[in-house]
């Protein structure tokens, strides 16, 4: 599969501190565990399209600036 | 609409399936007891026979009972993308031991050249099938909190 070609980077860490969240209220708030969010912030797990934008909901802002895809080629 | 005085305690779902592992691995441990001792235990078996296999027996059943009693009352926490994406895996890996089994199976059963009997009544059937499902629970169960774990570790310390 090509998706191991990829690099998550995520800026949901960054989002949080300057909204001032904590890891377990932005997990209530998308309906997730807060241990997903620690592994998203970590770029462990990709995720589905849904909670992409729910977490970019939250933060006011565009999945594009959340996320990021790096080539691993 | 009145509310019920009483909430459910919600259980998180490591310790949901910790608990399963538990249960399951009791379950089975008994069937496997059940099964050796078919032959054994039969209406004229003495006193002192029947005496250790329940020893063995009971505590197995014992914890199975509390367990089952201990989740009975409780809610259990909603999976997210990421535990279904674990417990899928887990899934995944239970079908991938299963078709490992069947080929050994297979292959096994191409060069053995003796013919084989045997001698399953309804009780025996019963217990073998209950066996089995514990056994699938066990390894769900087990290779889901693997699969979590695993995440754990690779990532690092938890912060808030």
């Amino acid at each position: 599969m090509n998706e191991t070609n990829f690099v998550l980077h995520t800026k949901i860490k960054e989002y949080r501190t300057q909204f001032n969240i904590k890891q377990s209220e932005l997990a209530e708030k998308v309906g997730v565990r807060r241990e997903t969010i620690v592994r998203l912030e970590k770029g462990l797990y990709n995720p589905s399209l849904k909670l992409a934008m729910d977490i970019a909901k939250v933060f006011g802002t565009t999945v594009e600036s959340l996320f990021e895809f790096e080539d691993n080629k | 609409m009145k509310k019920s005085s009483k909430e459910k305690k919600i259980i998180s779902l490591e310790k949901f399936h910790r608990t399963k592992l538990i249960g399951s691995v009791c379950g089975f441990i008994t069937a496997l007891i059940l099964v050796i001792s078919n032959g054994i235990l039969e209406t004229d078996t003495p006193l002192w026979l029947v005496i250790p296999l329940a020893i063995m027996i009971i505590p197995f059943i014992v914890c199975f009972a509390f367990i089952i009693s201990w989740s009975a009352g409780k809610e259990i926490e909603n999976h997210d993308e990421l535990s279904m994406h674990n417990l899928n895996k887990a899934h995944s890996q239970i079908f991938a031991g299963f078709s490992g089994l069947i080929s050994v199976a297979l292959i096994i059963s191409f060069f053995w050249d003796k013919p084989v009997t045997v001698n399953i009544d309804g009780n025996l059937f019963f217990i073998f099938v209950m066996g089995l499902y514990a056994m699938y629970n066990a390894f769900e169960s087990g290779l889901f909190l693997c699969n979590e774990k695993k995440m754990s570790i690779e990532s690092g310390q938890e912060d808030e």
